[in-house]
């Protein structure tokens, strides 16, 4: 009698491989096609000049060099720098202390913690109109606020020595939901036995805090940190949107000049030579966080 | 282990086969399509308004199609329906150095003889003539005008002072010293682009360089310590820089015309999109505001023009009657009076205009009137950014030696690009 499945003749093995190999198929082409592929590609245009309409020319390693001597790509580059810090600072330390408070059971703790978390849900664009309007000038709420308290209030967004943190004070606002969130999910994650011993034995809150919590959070914090450290080498929307890198490209970062050189100056070879620098700044500082995670699940697996 | 680098070589050429391809002119699958920016409410109005006129002369189906982003947006979706064979028969293009670059790739099809059916070189202004011609050919046809070069006052602040419009840098000074001393802001400048602050500056080079240096400066042949550029720097410096405010980096083109409306600021030198601006937020032109020319530009229209180019393709033919019948003077009407821009055909019958529009049309069409194009549009890209943001510094800073130091790091940056050929020839 034959059988009138053909894949029957195969041996069960090479029948599971094959199954897997399918399924690993999809995302491995979309993988290619949608990030290896454009960055090769990204990679090759870096070496041409080309407008975008006239066929491109090779000059080689010119468009690189040509950044290094650009006080704006350098301005960016520091900006980035700036942002890095921040993203792993502030929003880490503001969304842990804020879960820590609501941890303490506190009264109306849902409706705070909606609150605390609702500005990560708006759109980045969104948020720099509102934040904009809170900077304006004369009549911004933060200019009149700071008015009202019988200060100058400052140019927040027009003085390029203060505006990139007057940015950063919108994402404050936006991202703490977001590093709130996890820390939150984190602590009450937390086996309560532990914390319930320490209090007995008579610890204090700094000292349960930074003796058990803190070191329990670490996964947490390790998320945090590297999410943080990539929107901060990926940041443009709020930027672009609240100042368009300016004025005079002081608040600009590597991914502004990247849109700027590319479809505002049309001089796609150099922006993509912006965009494979940031591509190598970005993975030099996410590195270490992936190498990281690699090593957790090496060890859940052993 | 050959094998796998032969492999390699095979697909490594084969994608540069393909992305070369991608690069190059491509045997276009035109959609009849006409592409703009012009996605707000009267632009909008008034492409529907052209495309109306355009199909009752044109005995083929055609449409057109708003592309988000502005001319940035509307340039990356022209490259990539390029790339991937669709490209649009017509889209929309500010004339200057970029139409002039596109001449040159040799993407557009010319459009003189369009030009010569239309009578183009009776209907258009010479200064528009200059930026839309490259070498012989014409390659685009121009549907509407934006003017610079004017400021914009709020009526009711000159009243209570009793000021009247100034004429001459003396009297500028004059009414911006009574102004400041009435507690009013005299001069604030745009933030949020590199361009605002520079378009102020035209006055002071045509004082100072005429209509000529004028030329020579968008040509890139004026070094920037060329005792005429000098003088024009002078010239602003002390009639616009030593009047701004210190608040307006911090805003965006309109928050000025928002203050100017609020009584806080009484004069702003912009666009005359600055009169649709005020009108949609309830303003009458020439009751609580209107404009004047800054002092030496009393005959001079400074412009910037939207015209329709065609690309190479199947659907050219068509695309050469759109762009022909879109320039005719019911298409030009039909879009301008819903725009609220000028026509740039003399053809057109200056009725719909408004108050403001008409003084506008009539200072383009007066005899002694000289036109100029806005030369921002006019320089290579690297280069305007750059001194339109060094423009914005001096502004905002009022440091002079700061600002005669990256002059100095600009004439640099000139003269290799002139040496380079990268500014146009118009």
């Amino acid at each position: 009698m034959t059988t009138l499945n053909p894949l029957a003749a195969i041996p069960f093995r090479q029948r599971d491989r094959m199954t897997y190999f399918i399924f690993l198929m999809v995302p491995a082409v979309l993988y290619v096609a949608a990030y290896i592929y454009p960055t090769i590609e990204t990679f090759r245009l870096s070496f041409f000049e080309w407008d975008g309409f006239s066929p491109p020319e090779y000059i080689g390693l010119e468009n690189y060099w040509e950044l290094l001597g650009e006080p704006r790509f350098r301005n960016a580059f520091f900006n980035n720098l700036k942002w890095l810090v921040f993203y792993l600072t502030l929003p880490t330390v503001t969304g842990l202390a804020l879960a820590l408070l609501l941890d303490a059971e506190l009264r109306g703790s849902v409706v705070f913690r909606t609150i605390f978390f609702i500005p990560f849900t708006i759109t980045t664009v969104a948020v720099a109109s509102a934040w904009r309007w809170m900077y304006k000038p004369s009549n911004g709420v933060m200019t009149q606020f700071v008015e009202a308290l019988g200060f100058d209030a400052p140019n927040w967004l027009g003085d390029p020595s203060i505006n990139t943190y007057s940015i950063m004070g919108a994402a404050l606002w936006a991202w703490s939901g977001f590093t709130f969130l996890i820390y939150f999910g984190g602590l009450r994650a937390l086996p309560t036995e532990l914390i319930e011993a320490a209090r007995i034995d008579g610890a204090k809150f700094w000292t349960i805090l930074f003796k058990i919590k803190l070191p329990l959070l670490w996964p947490s914090t390790i998320v945090v940190l590297g999410i943080a450290a990539v929107d901060s080498m990926k940041i443009f929307d709020l930027v672009w949107a609240m100042t368009q890198g300016g004025p005079y490209r002081s608040s600009s970062v590597l991914a502004v000049e990247m849109y700027e050189t590319s479809f505002v100056m049309f001089k796609l070879g150099q922006g993509a030579a912006v965009a494979f620098v940031l591509l190598v700044v970005a993975s030099i500082v996410v590195m270490p966080y992936i190498y990281h995670m690699t090593r957790q699940v090496d060890e859940v697996k052993e | 282990m050959n094998g796998v680098f032969a492999k390699l070589r095979t697909g490594l050429a084969a994608a540069a086969l393909a992305s070369t391809a991608l690069a190059g002119p491509v045997s276009a699958q035109q959609v009849k399509e006409f592409w703009h920016y012009l996605g707000a409410g009267g632009e909008l109005e008034g492409v529907e308004g052209m495309m109306e006129v355009a199909k009752s002369k044109i005995d083929e189906e055609f449409t057109h199609r708003v592309v988000p982003g502005g001319s940035a947006g509307l340039r990356q979706q022209v490259q990539v329906s390029l790339m991937g064979g669709v490209p649009p028969m017509a889209y929309q293009v500010s004339a200057g150095l970029e139409l002039n670059q596109l001449a040159q790739s040799g993407r557009l099809v010319p459009l003189t003889e369009a030009w010569e059916q239309i009578n183009g070189d009776e209907i258009f202004p010479e200064g528009l003539i200059q930026v839309i011609s490259y070498g012989d050919e014409k390659y685009g046809l121009p549907f509407a005008m934006s003017m610079l070069g004017n400021t914009w006052y709020n009526k009711g602040i000159f009243e209570e002072l009793g000021l009247e419009v100034p004429t001459t840098w003396e009297e500028w000074d004059e009414v911006a010293t009574t102004l400041e001393e009435n507690g009013y802001v005299a001069l604030t400048s745009g933030g949020g682009s590199a361009a605002w602050t520079i378009y102020q500056f035209y006055a002071a080079l045509f004082d100072a360089a005429g209509a000529d240096g004028y030329w020579e400066f968008v040509g890139g042949m004026m070094p920037l310590d060329d005792p005429r550029f000098v003088e024009a720097v002078d010239l602003f410096e002390a009639h616009f820089v030593k009047y701004f405010d210190d608040e307006w980096t911090g805003g965006v083109w309109s928050d000025g015309l928002d203050r100017l409306m609020a009584g806080e600021v009484a004069m702003y030198n912009m666009g005359d999109w600055a009169s649709g601006y005020m009108r949609q937020r309830g303003w009458t032109p020439n009751e609580e505001y209107s404009f004047f020319p800054a002092p030496s530009l009393q005959n001079v229209t400074i412009f910037q023009s939207d015209v329709i180019v065609v690309l190479k393709g199947e659907e050219t033919d068509l695309g050469m009657k759109f762009a022909a019948a879109a320039a005719s003077p019911e298409a030009q009407q039909a879009f301008n009076a819903a725009k609220g821009s000028i026509a740039p055909s003399n053809e057109i019958d200056p009725s719909f205009y408004d108050p403001i529009a008409k003084m506008e049309y009539d200072k383009l069409v007066s005899e002694d009137a000289i036109v100029l194009p806005n030369l921002y549009v006019l320089m290579p890209s690297g280069f305007k950014e750059d001194l339109g943001n060094a423009f914005t510094r001096f502004g905002a800073t009022k440091d002079r030696a700061a600002f005669d130091e990256e002059l100095a790091r600009l004439e640099e940056m000139r003269k290799e690009m002139y040496e380079a050929g990268e500014f146009g020839t118009f």
